[in-house]
């Protein structure tokens, strides 16, 4: 096993560990793994420093072609990593530990990667060059993994603060139908709809933490076929437990719109001539 | 008419003209206390002291009315700081579709 495939290795298993954590700030039971494990593909040849790129014509067409193509990858790769930093950075139901955690890796991955950039950026033969790229290649598969891992995180992360939300709302829309039964109004669709949402945020819940479940305890397959195919089809449950929960966090929200109408609607209450009763206050708006 | 006597009539003018003179207010102008008629109430000094701060309120989760206001307007900025939030997860489950059919950029060879 050469050496590149090590610290692809070692990258791979770093970060498995360091995604098998609770995400979700409910359960918080998991010892929290240390950030700094997630070592990103090391750049075991000699640094930028100590070989400056020649100029230009030193470069064959065919190397320069290469690396250009390098570049593009690892900048694209380094664009994603900042853009689910920014993402991560915004998540508000996980713990500190664990955005710390995430953080972490994805810092020493871009740190990996602008490395591996500088180095191919001063490769000028193609043997070398060669060995570097399938560096890229090969952290690809840890690469793979952690973006839509940390995407799902995120995704759960932000269902989970649409039901605290939502639950919140519910709560007010609660209290104002039951003012108006109490008035007298007839809210009897009002009250299904407000045990429709209810049981449509318990079951974005529910959806959101198993998508978290499903996900976090993946590893990289490091080629391994039967591995990758259990990885897809873990992501794919777990993409799928998303969007049954936006499904519902969505039906949710059109039970409050339809609460929120419902209460407009209600005449407002009238006292008869003839009634003893006590005037009441109205609800309706 | 014997000393006493006429001790006693002095200190009686005396205090008979004391009584007079407090009784037309010039031993009051004098060294009586001093009212708001007679007083020179400075103006009000212009301070520096901003306004007392209001009371902290609390934090509200994402836009989000206080938990306690059921309020025609609270409920519309709610329901509005709710939507903000499911075009967000529009947002993130694009992401996450990005992320899965990701493809890398064909290498040289």
């Amino acid at each position: 096993m050469n050496t590149h495939m090590k610290y692809t290795m070692l990258a791979a298993v770093a970060m498995t560990v360091s995604m098998a954590v609770p995400l979700l700030a409910s359960a918080q039971t998991v010892t929290m793994p240390t950030p700094d494990a997630a070592t990103p593909p090391a750049v075991s040849a000699a640094t930028p420093s100590s070989a400056p790129r020649p100029t230009s014509a030193a470069v064959t067409p065919k190397v320069q072609t290469a690396i250009d193509k390098a570049d593009k990858e690892i900048d694209r790769r380094i664009s994603a990593l900042n853009d689910l930093q920014a993402r991560i950075d915004a998540m508000q139901r996980v713990t500190a530990n664990f955005k710390q955690t995430l953080t972490t890796n994805i810092s020493n991955q871009i740190t990996g990667l602008t490395q591996l950039k500088a180095k191919i950026d001063t490769d000028t033969d193609m043997t070398t060059l060669k060995a570097d790229v399938k560096m890229i290649t090969d952290s690809y598969r840890v690469y793979m993994l952690v973006i839509p891992q940390a995407r799902v995180a995120a995704s759960a992360d932000r269902e989970v603060t649409l039901v605290t939300m939502m639950n919140q709302l519910g709560a007010k829309l609660q209290a104002r139908v039951s003012a108006a039964q109490s008035a007298g109004a007839d809210v009897s669709k009002l009250l299904v709809a407000l045990t429709d949402m209810s049981s449509k945020l318990s079951d974005a819940s529910a959806q959101s933490q198993a998508s978290v479940s499903v996900s976090a305890g993946l590893s990289p397959d490091n080629g391994d076929a039967t591995k990758q195919a259990q990885n897809a089809a873990a992501m794919k449950t777990a993409r799928a437990d998303l969007l049954a929960a936006q499904k519902d966090l969505l039906a949710a929200r059109k039970d409050a719109d339809t609460i929120v109408k419902g209460l407009k609607s209600l005449p407002t209450p009238t006292v008869s001539a003839s009634s003893t009763a006590p005037s009441t206050t109205t609800t309706t708006q | 008419m014997s000393s006493v006597i006429k001790w006693i009539l002095v200190l009686i003018v005396v205090a008979g003209g004391g009584w007079l003179l407090w009784y037309s207010g010039w031993i009051t102008a004098l060294t009586g206390p001093k009212t708001a008629s007679n007083t020179v109430t400075p103006p009000p000094v212009a301070t520096t002291t901003p306004p007392a701060a209001p009371a902290p309120q609390p934090v509200n989760m994402n836009g989000m009315s206080d938990a306690k206001d059921a309020s025609d307007a609270a409920l519309v900025q709610d329901t509005a700081a709710i939507d903000t939030q499911l075009q967000g997860l529009t947002t993130d489950s694009a992401s996450l579709d990005a992320a899965i059919t990701d493809k890398p950029l064909p290498q040289a060879n």
